[in-house]
């Protein structure tokens, strides 16, 4: 082991006072990044406010009746309009787009619409952005090329892609927008439309922490800045929700980006060292929850800290059942995602106006996670939701069922 | 560490071309090793080849050298405690420190077998762990597998790529960085395979009690990495074994003229490697009740920072495992200390980034200045 430098030896001699220098520098970098970490702040916290027992109450009261339908299996809305002229759709090709499709939500998905389109006789075809713009507009330009039937642009934030996105509806290819927060300015044309994320999942779940904590929590939230999309989740969506219902809570923030995602549980455990009374802490995404679970495990705070996340996954369901701080998860129907962006695609083909959606999300607790099958086939096939009459409702807007 | 200045070192040696136990006290490469380690202190041709103690001044300089770094740690502790008065210098925030850097100790020393072997460059330590966190929760999760037999099949398949890596990187003679980086993504893949792409949970709480347990207000995890490190560190300096591989690192084709079996040892560190890095990623996934095979690549850039930083610590200039374990803790501190600063996430990556490529400068200018 020691011999590792001397391949590269000279004859001088060493010289302890030479590298005790350098070693100052290495101290002066450590003063330095101190001095710098007062440029940037990841953490804001907010006291409560000063609201009667009344108000702390109707929150409470609010959150439960909230909290208690969310636990149950959800409606799946389906449209009104039929498509009309669905024969000449028929041989087309929609191209798929996701953020990565490496990711199992969007995975599952693509399965959905494949088999969804497959039913009135339009192929998918499936392009992984893999997270990077340069991705994105090779599938963008993949889709162009190929004379698309449409895109289905997904996570996507459409700031990167607008221009890609105005190409294509100028060539006559529909474009659908989904889970993006949908701000102005955006491209907008007869053909392009945008379906929003399911924002209320990131309020049902500040719903169960007022809930549960009886109105007096102290919540952590964690806020990914990665896009404008997960940046609003939380600040948009989720704080502004505890704040309006539980005037006894306090809200501290953490920003964090998924490139250092490697951080997180140093900074969760620096978070609950200085704000020991954090008892909540909600990730909207539930794949940062084991950084968040290794943070609160450094800090050995496991027996006072409870961990809700939304955009749930199977990892996630089998946490809450596995007894872990992870107490609550939120989940929105991939699969029915799959069969509103099909719709959506197929009525923008055929010339017809855009519709809008409503998600259906479900909220898991120890309450009812014996209730369902957790396993990657139920994830995959959308049972923790319920029933699937909506597909056989689309199948008949469609006139193919 | 003997304070001698005179002496031939490894490459000026005349070796024999057999020797009949390189490994023997007085042996060739017990003698080339010590002689190679026996740099500090005043220069032969300064005292005209004759041997002089050190003086006290140059044991000083040298104790200096050798702890600069542990003293640089307790100045940012008394800085972090007198910019964050009654928040730094706290119990909990020291078992914090201690109690998060499991994962980080048991791939650093994965690294190091490889690294005192003269191989420094193992892309796939991360997957290895990763490989072998995730194995154990799709077994136990998604298969009912009993946890024991999931661990031990985790270790074993784990490190069969190790003995694969050591294969062809010592006895076909592929490139290191193409086999390691190679076979660390083919893991990685067949890691998100088994996972179904995404994070593996749903492992009864009760397992986390032997990572997590609490010994003398540590976390048992911590204690593994102790014994680890001091093991490593008493078979590299204690031991034939020890002895070959530092003799192998330093100069693979002397080691080889003194009759050690370089492949062996070169192939060996692989695996041993590869063992460490799948034992830390079976007490990862027992702590946390499951893994997410996507932070894995997460685990690369840690290690690489703290073995090349452990460089500045205990034996200057040289990968050393006590070296290294400070280096991961001392980064911890003054991560944690800027998070509890309120620092931002880029400013976590400024402290790792910098501290790791000052250190290695420092590192490399003493190697400069050696013998």
């Amino acid at each position: 082991m020691k011999r590792c430098s001397h391949i590269m030896n000279s004859r001088r001699p060493r010289s302890p006072a030479r590298f005790g220098t350098s070693l100052a520098a290495l101290a002066g970098a450590l003063a330095l990044g101190t001095a710098l970490a007062a440029c940037g702040s990841s953490s804001s916290s907010n006291s409560p406010s000063t609201k009667s027992n009344s108000d702390v109450s109707t929150g409470v009261k609010y959150a439960q009746g909230l909290v208690t339908g969310g636990l149950k299996e959800p409606t799946a809305p389906v449209p009104s309009a039929a498509i009309s002229n669905m024969a000449a759709l028929k041989g087309k090709t929609v191209y798929y787009i996701p953020v990565s499709a490496d990711v199992p939500a969007f995975a599952i998905t693509a399965a959905a619409m494949k088999t969804a389109l497959a039913t009135a006789g339009v192929k998918l075809n499936v392009c992984s952005g893999n997270f990077t713009p340069s991705g994105f507009s090779s599938c963008f330009a993949q889709a162009i090329g190929a004379h698309a039937g449409a895109i289905v642009s997904d996570a996507i934030p459409f700031q990167i892609t607008q221009g890609l996105i105005t190409e294509a509806s100028k060539k006559s290819i529909p474009v659908v927008v989904t889970d993006v927060n949908i701000v102005s300015p955006r491209p907008t044309a007869a053909n392009i439309t945008y379906i929003s994320g399911s924002n209320q999942q990131y309020a049902m779940a500040q719903d169960w922490i007022i809930a549960d904590s009886g109105g007096k929590a102290n919540v952590l939230e964690l806020e990914a800045t990665d896009s404008p999309t997960s940046a609003a989740g939380t600040a948009e969506y989720a704080i502004p929700a505890l704040k309006a219902h539980c005037p006894g809570c306090t809200v501290t923030t953490l920003k964090f980006s998924s490139s250092n995602e490697q951080l997180l549980p140093s900074e969760i455990s620096a978070l609950l060292l200085k704000h020991p009374n954090i008892n909540y802490i909600f990730s909207e995404y539930d794949q940062y929850v084991p950084g968040v679970m290794q943070g609160v495990q450094q800090a050995s705070a496991t027996s006072k800290v409870k961990i809700v996340a939304a955009a749930a996954a199977l990892s996630g369901l089998q946490d809450v059942k596995s007894s872990t701080p992870v107490k609550a998860e939120i989940a929105d129907n991939q699969v029915y995602n799959g069969w509103i962006d099909a719709d959506e695609a197929l009525r923008l083909m055929a010339g017809q106006a855009a519709v809008t959606y409503t998600i259906p999300i479900r909220l898991f607790t120890s309450t009812n996670i014996g209730s369902v099958t957790l396993s990657n086939a139920a994830q995959a096939s959308g049972e923790w939701f319920g029933a699937f009459g909506y597909q056989q409702q689309f199948k008949h807007l469609w006139g193919v069922g | 560490m003997p304070l001698r200045a005179t002496g031939p070192r490894v490459t000026d040696m005349n070796v024999p071309a057999k020797q009949d136990d390189p490994s023997s006290p007085g042996g060739p490469a017990s003698q080339a090793v010590d002689n190679d380690v026996a740099v500090a202190g005043p220069p032969a041709g300064r005292t005209g080849g004759t041997r002089h103690r050190p003086g006290v001044s140059a044991f000083a300089r040298d104790f200096g050298t050798r702890t600069a770094i542990i003293w640089i740690w307790v100045a940012m502790i008394v800085i972090y405690t007198l910019l964050e008065p009654g928040q730094f210098f706290e119990v909990s925030v020291f078992q914090t420190i201690f109690s998060s850097q499991q994962a980080t100790v048991f791939l650093a020393l994965g690294l190091l077998c490889t690294v005192c072997v003269g191989e420094y460059v193992d892309l796939s330590v991360a997957s290895l762990f990763g490989l072998s966190a995730t194995i154990v929760p799709v077994l136990v999760v998604f298969h009912g597998w009993n946890v024991v037999l999931a661990c031990v099949v985790a270790i074993v398949a784990t490190t069969a790529f190790g003995v694969v890596n050591g294969a062809l990187v010592v006895f076909v003679g592929v490139n290191v960085i193409v086999v390691t980086l190679g076979s660390g993504t083919l893991m990685l893949g067949l890691a998100l395979w088994i996972s179904h792409l995404g994070d593996v949970a749903g492992m009864s709480n009760s397992y986390a009690g032997f990572a997590l347990h609490s010994i003398f207000g540590l976390q048992a995890s911590f204690y593994y990495g102790v014994v680890l490190v001091l093991a490593f560190a008493y078979i590299l300096a204690y031991t034939p074994l020890g002895r070959r591989m530092r003799f192998v690192g330093a100069n693979a084709e002397v080691a080889r003229l003194s009759g050690i079996r370089v492949n062996r040892i070169r192939f060996g560190a692989f695996v041993i490697g590869a063992l460490i890095c799948a034992v830390g990623g079976v007490i990862a996934a027992l702590s946390l009740g499951g893994f997410d095979p996507n932070s894995t690549q997460s685990y690369l850039f840690p290690t690489f920072a703290t073995v090349f930083l452990g460089m500045a610590a205990i034996q200057p200039g040289r990968f050393n495992p006590i070296g290294t374990f400070i280096a991961i803790y001392f980064l911890a501190t003054g991560i944690l200390g800027l998070e509890l600063l309120g620092a931002a996430g880029w400013i976590s990556d400024v402290f790792y980034g910098g501290a790791l490529v000052i250190a290695v400068t420092a590192a490399t200018l003493l190697r400069r200045k050696l013998v």
